[in-house]
Formats: C-alpha cells, structure tokens, sequence
C-alpha cells in the first residue's frame, strides 16, 4: 500500500459495507466475525468464514488492508472460540488481527508468528510501559490509543512506544476506562468486554409519549427526548439522570467524535492511522464517512489545507465534540 | 439525510394514494413473488435470522404495510387496522424507502427524530443490518408493476420533480431576499448559526451556575 497523509481505517458490519468503504476510499478496512469474538455483537452483522475471504480478497483485489477484530476477552473454558477466530483470520489472509486479551496476544504470538498483531483500544494501554510490554512480550506492531488523551499526550507517547499508534478520528465516544466497561451488565447482563455489546438490542425499547421519544434499556428509562430534540443512543453513560429532581447528563451526554479540523497535529503528532468507529451503522454512514475523510486527507497531503466537512447530522445526538482530544477542562 | 424526493418516488407515492386497495394487494403480492428471485441470498438470510412481522407506517399516506418472514418465504401485504406486529417503523415515505433502499443510516434517522421504531428490538436492529447487506430498489420494483406505462409515467414523475423543484428554490430565494429586507441585509443561515451558538452558550451557562447551585452547601 502506498504510504499515505494518514492510513485511513475504516468499519465494515456486513460485506456490503466492506466494499462501500473500499470504493469510498478507505485504507483499510476492519471488521470482525459473526459472534461474541468481536466488540460489536449485533444481530444480522458481521462475517461468516466464506464472507471473510471473499471480504479479505476483494479489498486485496482493490490493494486494500483488512484487520480482524477479535477484541473481546475469552470467557472461562470457551477460549476455543476466540483461538478459532485467530486461526482462521490467519489463514484466510487477514493483514492483521485486533486483539485486547493477554492470553490471545499470547496464542496468536505463538501459533502464528508472522501474523501482524494490533492492540485494540480495548486493551486499554495508554502509557509506555503498558505499550512497551506488549511490544517486547508479543510483538505488536500497532496500539490502538485509548480515547482518554491529548493530542500533546499521544505526541509524547509516540515518541517512546515504538508500534505505529492509531487514534479513533470518528464514531462513538463512551465516558469509560476502554475494555472495562460493565456498566451494561448491571442492567443486562451482557458487556461490551466479554459480550460484544453494550446495551443489547433485545433490552432495548422505544416508544412515543405525549410527543416525547422515551428510550428504555430493561425496566430503566435511559433518557425522554423532547419533541424535535435531537435523540442519542440508549447507553447507560449517556442516560440522562434525574439528581436532586434535576434531569441531566452526570457522566456524559449523546454526542458523537469528530475531529476532523486536528487531523494535521495528528499529523505532526506522528499518529501513523486513523480510526473511524461505526461496524454496527449502515452502509450509507460509512460511504458518508469514508468519502468526507477521504476527501480531506487527500487534500492535506495535496495543498497542506482542507475545507471543512459537515458530519454533525449522522453523529450521536446530531452533535459533535472533540472529546479527550482538546481537554477544555484542564 | 434525504435532500430532494426522487420523482419515482414521487409516481410510487402518487400511486399508492390512489390505487383501489384490491389493485394495491395485487402490486404488493407480485413483488412478494419476484423477491426470492431477484433477492435470493436475502430472503434465505431474513428467514433464518430475522423471522417476524414489520409493520410500517408512512406518516404522509393513509395505508400501513406488514412485512411476514417466516417459513412461507417474505409476503407483503396492507396492513389491517390494529394489525399486530413485531416491531413497528414510522417515518415519512421517502425516509423508509431510503432506509430500506441503503441510502439512509438508520441511527441517524433516529437521531434527527425522522424515524421511530419500536416493538422487538432485537428484531428490527436483525432485519435493518440483513437488509443494509444488499442493495434493492423497492420503488423500481412498484413502478414495473405497471408494464409499459411504467416508463412514461415516470417521464411524467420527473418533469413534475424538477417543476416542484424548482419551485421550492424559488420560494427559498425569496425567504432569503424576505429576510435580508427585514434584517439589514444579514444571510438567513448566518443568523440561524449564530442563534444556535447563543443557545449552546446559555445552554452551558445554565449547566454551570446548576453545577454551582447542586455544590453549594444546603441551607435551611
């Protein structure tokens, strides 16, 4: 792959979305098996074995990157699962696979030495020793950072983790430590950690009431969006909860990440790539994505500036914020 | 986020409004009859994984629409009144037949308030992530029902668009020229922006002095 202003990682839920991110203009693309391996569990997405090759070979045709993500943490005696995924991402010609668990970085460093490995952010490292265990014990070549630091932190940290860093450029933003989020599991009994999911469909509900948009995770209301406000998902860090009588968001509140306008002191940060969130959104989101991304790298590399590319109405909450990336509150 | 109505929608929709109900259960049975053949892999993928009844209810028409997977294949049909469905989806025509057709992410649909589903939601998020697998043309599909006249009458569907078009241009043009007259030459949008930033701001100040009040030491 020829090097680029900044290597453009791109979801895919299903196979048809794998190839709108390819013609959209993505670097590489990621995605991930059809069942709890993987951090986005949801019913009707993601790959059986023959989609994945055929996934793997259409993107290799284009001169595209795939990565697998098996990023969850392997339950007590099911671990066969997770080394199944492994095997088979290796065998059917993934370019890297996305790992968190410790025992799995261990397999995969062990039964497939030439396999590229990629820390997931659900691993959670965000500071030099974390990265530089990983990189002398299994031999990563890439860290997926945490969405907990600065555009100055990932400088600093770059300068000493020595695996290329990629950072998420867009998509969901969760109030977490990153791979340890079980708040889910108080009200489900399913995690994004262990499970794949957070706020799991199947406890999910709608309805409409008195004009009002009430959204329920099990028997709690998460959030009352008033009419034409614009509405987020139902997850627990985001509900909206009443303290003192007072409604508010306490840990935080529905919006999506953007931080298109840093790309550049990304850049400079010397980030090698660029995550964009998003494997359980549709086809339309990612060739929205993609496109707007594409079009602004490639005009940073070309003339050193980009016009502004509005996104705000397909994030969360129809509103945007550049999260940990520019602390305001420091 | 839908710009514009594409004039066969606007021909689907016109169609939809006047065809008899009985004319109207015959279009919709022989599009359930080409579905497994134009959409094999489709039809197999709904059946084993997303089984149920889908109502939806396009808030511009009178009618409403069921949608049974099961063993019997995918048959779409009116929906009675008080019908009963898995999983519910209402919006406009245009936003489900661009939610259906792929042009349309469904949560942004759902964040902008131009859609709600509810009922079985572990269903509808199934049938919304099959269906985003594979690329069908539900208004191509209503219009060829009408054999030969379908192309003419589409002909027709898109001189009326860009007349409507055009017209809402128009009416655009003069709101804009409205509002420079009224406020000293200011652009609408420029206004609106701005409008927004002052109530995000107040927004935050009236988060802040909350916080502060929330802090402050009780007193009685």
């Amino acid at each position: 792959m020829t090097p680029r202003y900044l290597e453009l990682v791109c979801p895919a839920g299903t196979p048809a979305a794998l190839r709108t991110a390819v013609e959209a203009g993505a670097d590489t693309v990621y995605c991930g098996f059809r069942d709890e391996t993987n951090a986005r569990n949801y019913p009707g997405l993601n790959f059986d074995r023959e989609e994945m090759a055929e996934g793997i070979r259409f993107a290799h045709a284009h001169g595209r990157h795939v990565l697998v993500a098996i990023n969850t943490f392997p339950r007590p005696g099911q671990v066969a699962l997770w080394h199944r995924a492994i095997d088979d991402a290796a065998a059917l010609g993934a370019n890297a696979v996305i790992l968190a668990d410790i025992g799995l970085l261990d397999y995969a460093s062990g039964h497939h030495p030439g396999l590229r490995l990629h820390l997931s952010v659900q691993a959670a490292a965000s500071n030099t020793l974390s990265l530089a265990f990983y990189r002398e014990r299994f031999g990563i070549r890439r860290a997926v950072l945490p969405r907990v630091l600065t555009v100055k932190e990932i400088g600093a940290l770059v300068e000493r983790m020595g695996v290329e860093a990629e950072v998420f450029a867009f998509g969901s933003l969760g109030t977490m430590t990153e791979g340890r989020c079980i708040l889910s599991s108080y009200l489900t009994g399913r995690s994004p950690s262990s499970d794949g999911v957070c706020a799991p469909a199947e406890h999910v509900s709608l309805s409409e009431e008195d004009g009002e948009m009430v959204m329920r995770l099990g028997p709690l209301t998460m959030n009352r969006f008033g009419r034409d406000e614009p509405a987020g998902y139902p997850t627990p860090c985001k509900a909206r909860l009443v303290a003192r009588g007072i409604p508010s968001y306490l840990f935080d509140e529905p919006v999506g990440l953007n931080m298109i306008e840093l790309l550049p002191e990304l850049k400079a940060a010397g980030v090698t790539a660029l995550k964009i969130e998003g494997r359980q959104r549709s086809r339309a989101y990612v060739a929205q994505v993609v496109r707007a991304f594409r079009a602004t790298l490639d005009a940073l590399d070309r003339d050193g500036r980009a016009p502004r590319i509005d996104l705000s109405a397909i994030a969360e909450g129809s509103k945007e914020t550049l999260g940990a990336y520019r602390k305001g509150w420091r | 986020m839908t710009t514009g109505i594409p004039a066969p929608l606007h021909l689907m929709r016109a169609g939809l409004r006047m065809l008899p109900a009985p004319a109207l259960r015959l279009v919709l049975r022989r599009i359930s009859a080409s579905l497994p053949r134009n959409h094999p892999d489709l039809v197999r993928r709904l059946v084993r994984v997303a089984p149920g009844r889908y109502l939806f209810e396009p808030t511009d028409l009178t009618q409403r629409f069921l949608l049974c997977i099961g063993d019997g294949g995918v048959i779409l049909t009116l929906a009675a009144p008080g019908e009963a469905a898995d999983a519910a989806m209402r919006g406009k025509l245009a936003m489900l037949i661009d939610l259906l057709e792929g042009r349309l992410d469904s949560d942004t649909a759902l964040f902008a308030r131009d859609i709600i589903i509810v009922g079985d939601m572990n269903r509808a998020v199934a049938f919304r992530n099959i269906l985003d697998g594979e690329t069908i043309n539900l208004v191509g599909d209503f219009l060829a029902r009408f054999g030969p006249l379908a192309p003419p009458l589409g002909r027709a569907a898109a001189r009326l668009h860009r007349r409507v078009d055009a017209a809402r241009r128009r009416l655009v043009g003069v709101r804009d020229r409205v509002h420079r007259a009224a406020h000293h030459g200011h652009d609408p949008n420029e206004d609106l922006a701005r409008t927004g930033a002052q109530i995000d701001d107040l927004r935050h100040r009236v988060g802040q002095l909350e916080r502060r009040v929330r802090r402050a030491p009780e007193t009685t």
